[in-house]
């Protein structure tokens, strides 16, 4: 039974017929990961969560905390502890209060809780907002509040359902930083349910890309960002937006070539793909950051047609060969709109994708 | 409510940017509302001065003056007979709406819980709808059984009896009011409960309940004015000697020999509808936070 899995979740579906919204989920959480769901609203995250958590039962497939199958367990007999985008504190009752209430329930002494939410306050820093409500609290200490609240139990695994999408941007990346640091240094198994990229790829050991009630694709972040599996995880991981230029793959005498709207170009850039023996319609996806731009005209012509200061870095959009594609520029090479410039992809990053079936091709 | 706030608001602003800016038909309408409400105001509260009036003036003063005029000679004659002859009737209203008030109230809120939170989501909805219909069918036509069950059980014609024909009889509406409440309650709080290992018991004292206290506010004070002005659960129900306040206050107004003395039918009715009067006075804001409460999620 024990896989040294602290979540193991097998060929899961939630929902019936028509009405299902989760489809054959495998995966397998490890013991200590911090594991991130992303994916657009309505891609099933937060469902996924929720029967993990024990709020939705799962129709088929198997559900195991700690090597435990939880199916028709209560979500207070299921180790867990969890954190709500709305804080969900209880209103009535000072952080404090709030922090022991789940000790209280189980029985705990008194001197015991006391002790337990002092170390989660020293933690997080709660102890000068501890004698207040969460009404008097910013949105910021309510959350570090359901935090520390989620903490105390000291749960196996700890769930956040969108923890950080009710607050300011400020807040949010000062939050963020924590949690990672909190991760750290506790080595507690978290599952956490975003619909940023951002606090995605920043927060995880692991990211679960979801769409439509399917797994996309499982990876660190690094391998989701540079191999995306297929079209979704490539155009919804990465911002600003991956360049997608639909192209034909040829084989001839001479080689392969890639045709695409803005001219040919030779495979043997592309690292590790087979060599079709038919033409194949596929899309090549380059970011903007590949997209080498120079102002003296070497390479693809093309012309700028709007640019946009980001601060550390300006995304040029360049018209070349009847589309548009976005290239990533450092801000003080001053590229302005009507200006033409030489163009040219790094290969080597580029990811390729089949076009019926937007998955990927190659490694 | 809204439109004396606006008024307010309006003449509170500092007078320079008033000025600065005249409006052009604003002196005539704003003062409008005001004058509106300066009227319903006189015209709820002429009544209240006619009995106010009337319960401290003699029998002869009544019979000379206009109704409206103040008591010349103001005595408390009238009143001091009041309160004798309705004493023994306060006490057990007392007797009777506070235990109701309490029970209906506090069983409303467990059985609102267990229907809002049910698992059975269709009977919990066809028990709803029978309590909807159950809150609008007048009591009278349920009296005879009422009466006949409670006989049986051996309370009929004592306080227990009238407080728990009360409670019965409230269920119905303070179920309903408080199963929608509960359903506006955030999904994550009682989420929230669950996760922290509280069962159906723990989350509805713990939790639900206080976080639901306006509501229970408006609950309250609903079933208060309702179990307090009734008049025929205390005639039917409570036996002769706990008899509530209405019932004795009828007896005094109905059973004159000669002379009617208005005075003291004023002082009476007066002193019967006090503690309702006190009570809205002092709770009026928590009941329209209550009533606000319910409907924008709180």
């Amino acid at each position: 039974m024990t896989t040294g899995a602290a979540i193991e979740i097998r060929s899961c579906c939630v929902g019936y017929g028509a009405a299902q919204v989760l489809h054959d989920i495998e995966l397998d959480i490890a013991e200590g990961e911090f594991v991130v769901l992303v994916g657009p609203s309505g891609c099933g995250k937060s469902t996924l969560l929720n029967t993990i958590a024990g709020f939705i039962d799962h129709s088929a497939g198997r559900l195991a905390i700690g090597g435990r199958d939880v199916t028709g367990v209560p979500p207070k007999d299921r180790g867990i502890g969890m954190v709500f985008q709305s804080y969900a504190l209880y209103p009535h009752m000072t952080a404090r209060q709030n922090l022991g209430f789940a000790l209280k329930v189980a029985g705990v002494p008194r001197a015991e809780i006391a002790r337990r939410v002092d170390s989660v306050a020293q933690l997080l820093q709660l102890h000068p907002m501890l004698d207040k409500r969460p009404g008097a609290l910013s949105g910021g200490q309510r959350q570090r509040i359901a935090i520390g609240r989620a903490l105390v139990r000291d749960a196996a695994v700890y769930l956040f359902d969108e923890p950080l999408s009710n607050l300011d941007a400020l807040l949010r990346n000062e939050l963020r930083v924590e949690l990672k640091r909190l991760h750290q240094s506790l080595r507690k198994t978290m599952v956490y349910v975003t619909h940023d990229q951002v606090e995605a790829m920043t927060l995880a050991d692991r990211l679960v890309v979801l769409n439509q009630g399917r797994v996309q694709q499982i990876g660190t972040p690094l391998e989701v960002f540079t191999k995306p599996a297929n079209r979704f995880v490539a155009s919804f991981i990465g911002s600003p937006a991956m360049n997608f230029i639909d192209g034909d793959l040829r084989h001839d005498a001479a080689g392969t070539t890639l045709e695409l709207p803005i001219g040919h170009l030779p495979l043997e850039d592309f690292a590790g793909l087979a060599s079709p023996s038919t033409p194949v319609a596929i899309v090549l996806g380059v970011r903007p950051e590949h997209v080498a731009l120079d102002a003296n005209g070497a390479g693809l012509q093309g012309t700028v047609t709007l640019t946009e200061p980001m601060g550390s870095q300006t995304l040029v959009r360049v018209r070349c060969g009847g589309i548009e594609l976005s290239s990533l520029q450092a801000p003080h090479l001053g590229f302005a709109p009507g200006q033409p410039v030489g163009l040219r992809l790094d290969t080597r990053f580029c990811s390729m994708f089949d076009r019926a079936s937007g998955r990927r091709l190659g490694a | 409510m809204v439109l004396p706030t606006t008024t307010t608001r309006a003449t509170g602003t500092p007078a320079a940017t008033r000025q600065a800016i005249p409006p052009p038909h604003a002196r005539w309408s704003r003062h409008l509302p005001t004058a509106l409400l300066a009227g319903a105001a006189a015209a709820f509260l002429l009544p209240l001065w006619v009995m106010l009036a009337g319960s401290l003036k003699s029998m002869d003063e009544i019979h000379r003056g206009s109704l409206l005029l103040p008591p010349l000679r103001p005595t408390l004659d009238a009143w001091r007979q009041a309160v004798g002859a309705l004493s023994p009737g306060l006490l057990n209203s007392l007797l009777i709406t506070v235990p109701a008030v309490l029970l209906s109230t506090l069983l409303g809120a467990l059985s609102g819980y267990a229907l809002a939170f049910s698992r059975w989501r269709a009977s919990s909805r066809a028990l709803s709808n029978l309590l909807v219909l159950a809150a609008f069918i007048p009591l009278q036509l349920f009296l005879y059984p009422a009466v006949l069950g409670l006989a049986w059980a051996g309370l009929f014609g004592s306080l227990a009896g009238a407080v728990l024909a009360h409670v019965v009889f409230g269920l119905a509406l303070t179920t309903i009011l408080f199963k929608g409440h509960f359903e506006q309650l955030p999904l994550e709080l009682l989420r929230a409960a669950q996760i922290d290992g509280a069962g159906f018991a723990r989350t509805f004292f713990s939790v639900v309940l206080p976080v639901s206290m306006p509501m229970c506010a408006v609950v309250m004070l609903l079933q208060f004015t309702g179990i307090w002005n009734d008049f025929i659960v205390g005639l039917v129900f409570a036996g002769a000697e706990n008899r509530p306040m209405t019932v004795q206050f009828t007896n005094i107004v109905g059973t004159t020999f000669g002379e009617r003395a208005y005075n003291v039918e004023m002082a009476s009715a007066l002193f019967t509808a006090a503690l309702p009067l006190v009570v809205y006075f002092f709770s009026g804001r928590l009941f329209v936070r209550g009533v606000l409460s319910g409907a924008v999620k709180g």
